[in-house]
């Protein structure tokens, strides 16, 4: 043990700086028998290094005694909320046989709207680049119809889509040219997988962000936390009534739209904090 | 002689008002009375709490996050020496607290193991920080500088005091002193030799001693 870290301060004896070096081990009694009558003896005799003893001794018993500390507000809401917003296991995400299901939600849609979106901006790629392919180099032939091949999978299911923008020379008469890097890559999950939940898909990407704001929050001035905090905290409040409700009324399209639309906030909101 | 005097009668007001608390008693803040022994009416209460809590029950889990979430907020408060992140820190506990309940079989305190649950929490949150070098994952060099005294304006006392420790001495004192964590467990927990711990302890009271003089 290397108690002699706190460097005593100058001026003092010699007795008291051996005093100091050991005060740690002494109060803590585990220096040697000796030592320790030695240092019982100069405590006795010096009334600075008694003062040190008693003020430490004074220091661990208050320690002891600190009371509790009331936060500045009250967290339970957004614990309560946190409670409700659990990530579920993706294996509990298929709902039981005979289980009430919601109609065509709004996020049903809007999720089937994104993968439409990613397979039109797909097919519109294809349309262009077969009109590039006429005139472009061998090599940018190849790629596109590599990339065709990739496009025909849409359908089968847990295949991707892979849609890479390259570079194709636009002038046939000059020289073959190597295969350029991707400028942009697009992948999008297989739409067909029908079981996919859409309150699994919320939670895994709230969870994920959530995990990124977890990292980047103590990196950000309390103020903002604070806010954050506060907003994440009503989001969740929503979140949580609207489940409550939904939970009555499962056919509810106006419950299921606020959900979204709440979880689509937090989202949101998760998101720019994500990005800051 | 030490050039440190006592200039303010600062240790004649720290005489323990309350009994000592640790891991596994519950004082002010929380339920009074409430001890590992069980025996007082709160104590049957809370306990039961627990039980029903651990079944899923909201309301009782309210309760107990009620009873509970001062001496919660404090551990967190005193080793991270930030309130907000505290508070944030302080929910993460209760909803971890939460998903492991059910199996929590009643082998220690319930606030025992409450609190243990909570110092792990903080520390998983300094060691998930650290990764990404936030300044809350302070190593030896850093450790050099005081903490920012987060109680300004209002009296020093023994908390700003704290609080105003380099990180490494703050944890190692606020899980000894305050909480009655054993330097092994402390070592453990801190990734740190029980040496070291003894060394951090020794000169975090020396720090203290020093600021309540100033």
């Amino acid at each position: 043990m290397d108690y002699t870290k706190v460097v005593p301060p100058t001026g003092v004896s010699a007795d008291c700086t051996r005093f100091d070096a050991q005060c740690g081990g002494f109060m803590e009694r585990e220096i040697e028998s000796d030592e320790q009558a030695w240092m019982t003896a100069h405590q006795s005799e010096c009334a600075a290094c008694a003062a040190l003893v008693r003020e430490l001794e004074a220091i661990v018993a208050a320690s002891k005694a600190l009371p509790g500390i009331s936060p500045s507000r009250d967290l339970w809401s957004g614990i309560e909320a946190r409670l409700d917003t659990t990530v579920l296991p993706i294996s509990a995400a298929a709902p039981p046989i005979g289980a009430p299901t919601r109609t065509v939600s709004v996020r049903t849609f809007a999720i089937a709207a994104t993968m439409l979106v990613a397979v039109t901006s797909g097919i519109t790629w294809r349309l262009a680049a077969r009109g590039h392919a006429v005139t472009a180099s061998p090599a940018a032939v190849a790629t596109v119809s590599a990339t065709t091949d990739s496009v025909n999978d849409l359908g089968r299911p847990g295949a991707s889509v892979e849609i890479v923008a390259v570079s194709p020379s636009t002038s046939s008469s000059a020289p073959p040219a190597p295969a350029a890097p991707a400028t942009t890559r697009l992948v999008a999950r297989d739409a067909a997988r029908d079981d996919t939940d859409a309150d699994v898909v919320y939670e895994r990407e709230i969870s994920a962000l959530r995990r990124i704001v977890d990292d980047r929050v103590v990196e950000l001035d309390s103020v903002t936390v604070r806010e954050l905090r506060r907003n994440l905290d009503i989001i969740d409040r929503a979140i949580g009534d609207s489940r409550r409700a939904l939970a009555r009324d499962p056919r509810s399209a106006l419950l299921a739209t606020q959900l979204d639309r709440a979880l689509e906030t937090k989202l949101a909101l998760l998101r720019r904090v994500a990005l800051l | 002689m030490l050039a440190l005097r006592v200039t303010k009668p600062v240790f004649a007001s720290m005489q323990p008002a309350v009994p000592a608390s640790s891991p596994g008693v519950v004082t002010a803040g929380a339920n009074a009375g409430v001890t590992d022994t069980g025996l007082t009416d709160a104590g049957v209460e809370a306990d039961a709490d627990v039980t029903t809590a651990a079944s899923g029950d909201r309301r009782a889990f309210e309760r107990l996050y009620r009873a509970h979430v001062d001496r919660v907020y404090a551990i967190c408060l005193r080793m991270l020496a930030d309130r907000p992140l505290a508070e944030e820190v302080t929910q993460d506990v209760f909803v971890r607290v939460w998903q492991k309940l059910p199996g929590f079989r009643g082998e220690s305190a319930f606030s025992t193991w409450l609190h243990r649950v909570a110092v792990n929490v903080v520390l998983s949150r300094r060691k998930r920080a650290s990764v990404h070098g936030a300044r809350i994952a302070d190593d030896d060099t850093l450790d050099e500088a005081p903490a920012r005294a987060i109680f300004v304006g209002e009296r020093l006392d023994l908390d700003a005091a704290i609080a105003g420790l380099p990180a490494g001495a703050r944890r190692v004192f606020v899980l000894h002193d305050v909480e009655g964590f054993t330097h092994e467990e402390i070592g453990e927990q801190l990734g740190i030799t029980s040496g070291g711990s003894k060394a951090q302890l020794h000169r975090a009271r020396m720090l203290l001693r020093a600021a309540l003089n100033r």
